[in-house]
């Protein structure tokens, strides 16, 4: 019981947009058309999935954990640090480019012994076909050379290493796959330690390089220095050069020294020259040398002067009381003359000094002179041999700074390249894995699955918009613009060959299908309830849609009620006299007899068990049906059997093929057509409904043939199936 | 309450097997508040070919068993007769049994195939209508046409007509989309009355008070009490 009557019920919300719906439905109805192809593809494709992924060889990966360190970078400026990042990055991924290299894979290769020995070529049994072939079109496989076989283990190596850094870690973990697990691991391991080796080496090589250079470039400046040093002492030695210091002083002192000299030697000359020139001077012109300085600061010339004035002071005094001839004056006269003549001697005496000082001056000078010439001379080799000693010192200085620099570097390289550090190591060797990692089998079957899913799926919808058949009720109505009469539902036995369901209806009282026929029986009469419809056309738009199979019931279901006439104006492909007869013999003659005056028709006329249904047959068949369905004996023999009749079923031609049915539709008061759930194609149904209404026939509806029960009611709403569910569980269906 | 729509006469259509089944049935529906029950045996040509006096005299029966069983439940006679063109002969043959009268018009039961509205069938209504019935529309929220699209019972409805809606479809016995109709049918005010349609216990018991709370909590007490009391006994109390 689903009611439960606690729960407060909600008024259930108004229905859904129809045109949105609409689209899903129609989706939801092709799924469930071909849900059991699509059920079977899938399992199919997962089946045969699954034989291929059970066929395939196990393969385990093994993986190993290393931690590769970085130096820290140092910082000074924020541009270091907001380019760090990026730098680490590069560092990284220039790892794991190093680890998946082929030094590495080689290195791996060599350490493991791989490739093994060449396995030993088994001559293989002679291939028919081989033979068969001109020679050199398929040359026999040639084992492979020595380098093949290393070049593709190492490439085989280098391709199987799977590098996966740790997210924000310095960590990398180093996969291998191999079919042997414990391969597997020896590769994984093999790696990291080759990785590691591969880079200590690298490190080893390159401070190698640097002291080799080093090395050379210290003994070129060895060489340099010595020779620098040889020169410096050679030179010492040839120039006899001890103390570097006192060269340059001694002549420095005496180039001053004798320069003064020089001076004062110049001076003295030129003081004797000019008084030699006064005395030259005064004996020309017979001046009195006495008054020459040079000659009156002679002490002796200042006496024989002072003398001499003093003699003539006495003459002058003597004279003024004596005559010229008293003695006294005689005697001072003589003595003055004596003075003069002390004083001209003495003059001269004193001017010819001057002349021999002069020229004692001048020969010093000269003397000078030439001394200070040499002395310079002497001074400026000197200071040439120093500026020679200085280069050479220089060069020597230099030399030896540049070697010592160098050493010092040497040394420092030398040290740091004995003690070498790895930057990585291990932090985990790879563990013998358990399970394979491919093939993963759940997740092929899987994937097959889905594929074969999305496979089916979308051929369904291929199918589905290539099948242009009519679908059930609401299409039939939608495209043929005609009302649904009812719905007959497939019947289990229709594949005999029986021809069952055009019985069906007499023998199944309470089936579904029979209600279906009760439906349209109403829905026939109930359209024209004032003047019912006495003649009533059943036409479709092919054979084999159930025109036959409608018409006979139909004809069963009214003849409950009232009299009824079935006949059966299908002259191409007459059913119903045959499968009236139920096995009895059927009668030969029938309606085209009956028309052409061979036969009457209480003759062919066929009463049918518990019912007021007569039938009657196509009779011969005529070479032009249609010729006699258009007759005027026709519509009046119809005519006259209406008026016996409540009412007459007409079973005919389908109406696409031939025109028996529009020829009939005008006789007809009622026209229905059939149509066959998922076969009729819509434009053929179109074109056939077309052509009756163009002939003004009263289409009263359509009756959709073999509907397939769930399909057909899977229809408008989802919740549909379920409600059909509700109808069998209380009972609906069980009656029947 | 009273139910105009139930299946407890014995023996007669798919309702009830026998005697003992309908007493049973007939203590549940007191059990469920109903105190007068109108017996509505399917009437279709072909299926059921129940007779109006056959009917009768069934219900006559029915009715001195249950008080013999002390069982205090009032039956009258009727049925519920499927849509044909049978039925204008059974009017004019007074073969058809009422389920009573309302505004001086007889109250005819009149059951639509489950799987669709035949076509014509509002030609009917009208026919119907001409010669003095006021038929009621049995369960049309269980019809798979109106469940499909609710706007093709307008031709019908066109005409002068009621709509009896079964009790457990409003409480949601009949699946989501029969509950919705029915609701909606509800909302519109075009639903007569509601009745149980009881066939069995067990599936479709003869039980009203479900969809009258549900109603009751929904539109109110009084509408409740119109659908399950006022309106049957107005159309079929003078029978008991």
């Amino acid at each position: 019981m689903d009611y439960r009557p606690q729960e407060p019920i909600q008024p259930p919300t108004a229905s859904e947009d129809a045109g949105a719906g609409f689209d899903i439905r129609a989706l939801l109805r092709v799924l469930y058309k071909y849900k059991w192809g699509i059920v079977g593809l899938s399992l199919l494709t997962a089946v045969l999935a699954g034989l291929w992924v059970f066929n395939q060889v196990h393969i385990y990966r093994a993986t190993s954990v290393l931690l590769i360190e970085r130096e820290a970078p140092k910082f000074v400026s924020l541009d270091d640090i907001y380019g760090a990042s990026a730098a680490h990055w590069e560092y990284y991924q220039t790892q794991y480019e190093i680890l998946r290299s082929r030094p590495i894979a080689e290195r791996v290769a060599r350490r493991l012994g791989l490739p093994g020995p060449a396995p030993v070529a088994t001559p293989r049994a002679a291939e028919g076909w081989r033979s068969l072939l001109p020679e050199g079109w398929f040359p026999e496989p040639q084992p492979p050379s020595e380098e093949d076989r290393w070049e593709g283990t190492v490439s085989g190596i280098q391709n199987g290493i799977i590098v996966t850094p740790v997210r924000n870690s310095q960590l990398v973990r180093i996969s291998t796959e191999s079919s042997d697990p414990a391969e597997a691991v020896r590769r994984a391991n093999a790696v990291v330690d080759a990785y590691i080796a591969e880079d200590l080496e690298g490190r080893l090589q390159m401070t190698q390089t640097a002291s080799n250079w080093l090395m050379e470039r210290l003994q070129t400046l060895k060489e340099k220095l010595d020779e620098s040093e040889m020169a410096l002492q050679t030179f010492r030695e040839q120039e006899s050069l001890i103390d570097v210091g006192g060269v340059g002083t001694l002549p420095a002192q005496e180039l001053a020294l004798t320069t003064t000299n020089l001076a004062e030697a110049r001076e003295e000359r030129a003081e004797k020259e000019a008084a030699l020139e006064q005395i030259r001077r005064a004996r020309a012109s017979g001046a009195s040398m006495a008054a020459i300085p040079a000659v009156l600061s002679d002490l002796s010339v200042q006496r024989a002067r002072q003398d001499e004035s003093d003699a003539e002071s006495t003459v002058q005094e003597l004279g003024t009381r004596y005559g010229p001839l008293h003695p006294k004056m005689i005697a001072a006269q003589r003595e003055l003359e004596s003075a003069r003549e002390v004083l001209t001697e003495r003059v001269n005496t004193v001017a010819s000094s001057i002349e021999a000082d002069y020229r004692t001056a001048l020969s010093a000078e000269q003397q000078l002179a030439a001394q200070l010439g040499s002395i310079k001379d002497d001074a400026q080799v000197i200071s040439r041999k120093q500026n020679r000693l200085r280069t050479l010192e220089r060069e020597v200085e230099q030399n030896r700074q540049l070697y010592e620099l160098f050493q010092t570097q040497f040394k420092e390289v030398d040290a740091s390249g004995g003690v070498q550090t790895a930057n990585a190591r291990v932090i985990e060797y790879a563990s013998t894995p358990k399970t394979p990692v491919r093939p993963n089998r759940k997740r092929t079957v899987m994937v097959g699955f889905v594929l074969g899913l999305l496979l089916s799926i979308g051929l369904a919808f291929l199918l589905d918009h290539l099948d242009a058949t009519l679908k059930g009720q609401e299409d039939v109505e939608r495209r043929l613009g005609l009302p649904v009469l009812g719905l007959l539902p497939l019947l289990k036995t229709e594949h005999d060959k029986d021809l069952s369901p055009i019985r069906h209806f007499s023998e199944n009282t309470r089936s579904t299908f029979s209600e279906a026929i009760r439906t349209i029986r109403t829905s026939v009469l109930l359209s024209a309830i004032d003047t019912p419809h006495k003649i009533v056309l059943v036409t479709s738009s092919m054979p084999g849609e159930g025109k036959t199979t409608l018409a006979t019931n139909l004809a069963h279901a009214l003849g409950q009620m009232k009299s009824v006439l079935l006949i059966d104006a299908d002259m191409r492909r007459p059913m119903v006299g045959k499968a009236m007869a139920k096995g009895n013999k059927p009668i030969q003659k029938g309606l085209s007899d009956v028309i052409s005056g061979e036969a009457k028709f209480a003759e062919c006329v066929r009463s049918v068990d518990n019912s007021e249904l007569k039938v009657l047959s196509s009779g011969t068949i005529p070479p032009n049906p249609l010729e006699i369905l258009s007759s005027k004996r026709f519509s009046e023999a119809l005519q006259q059997m209406s008026s016996h009749f409540d009412h007459i079923v007409i079973d005919c031609a389908p109406a696409l093929a031939v025109s028996d049915a529009l020829v009939l539709s005008k006789m007809a008061s009622a026209v229905v057509y059939v149509v066959r759930s998922d076969r009729t194609p819509y434009k053929l149904a179109q074109t056939g409904v077309g052509r009756l209404r163009r002939v003004n026939a009263n289409l009263i509806g359509a009756v959709v043939n073999r509907v397939v029960a769930r399909s057909a009611r899977y229809g408008k709403y989802s919740g549909y199936y379920q409600y059909d569910q509700y109808y069998a569980d209380y009972g609906y269906h069980t009656r029947s | 309450m009273i139910d105009l729509h139930c299946h407890l006469l014995p023996g007669i259509d798919d309702g009830s097997p026998d005697l003992a089944t309908s007493l049973e049935l007939a203590r549940f529906a007191v059990a469920d508040g109903i105190t007068h029950a109108v017996c509505t045996p399917h009437v279709h040509a072909g299926r059921w070919e129940n007779q109006k006096p056959a009917i009768e005299a069934l219900c006559s029966e029915f009715q001195d068993a249950l008080d013999q069983a002390s069982i205090s439940l009032k039956v009258a006679p009727a049925a519920e007769v499927r849509i044909g063109a049978e039925i204008m002969d059974l009017l004019f043959t007074d073969q058809l049994p009422f389920l009573g009268e309302l505004d001086g018009k007889r109250v005819l039961l009149l059951e639509l195939p489950h799987g669709q509205i035949p076509v014509g069938a509002d030609n009917l209504v009208r026919w119907l209508n001409s010669q003095g019935v006021w038929p009621l529309i049995a369960h049309p929220e269980r019809n798979k046409d109106v469940i499909r699209d609710p706007a093709r019972l307008d031709a019908i409805l066109q005409h002068d007509c009621g709509l009896q809606v079964t009790a457990d479809s409003v409480a949601g016995g009949f699946g989501p989309m029969a509950q919705q109709r029915a609701i909606e049918l509800l909302e519109q005010g075009l639903v007569t009355l509601i009745a149980s349609d009881a066939h069995n216990l067990e599936h479709r018991p003869p039980r009203l008070s479900a969809g009258y709370k549900v109603i009751k909590q929904v539109f109110g007490e009084q509408q409740a009490d119109d659908l399950v009391m006022n309106m049957p006994w107005s159309i079929a109390g003078a029978r008991f």
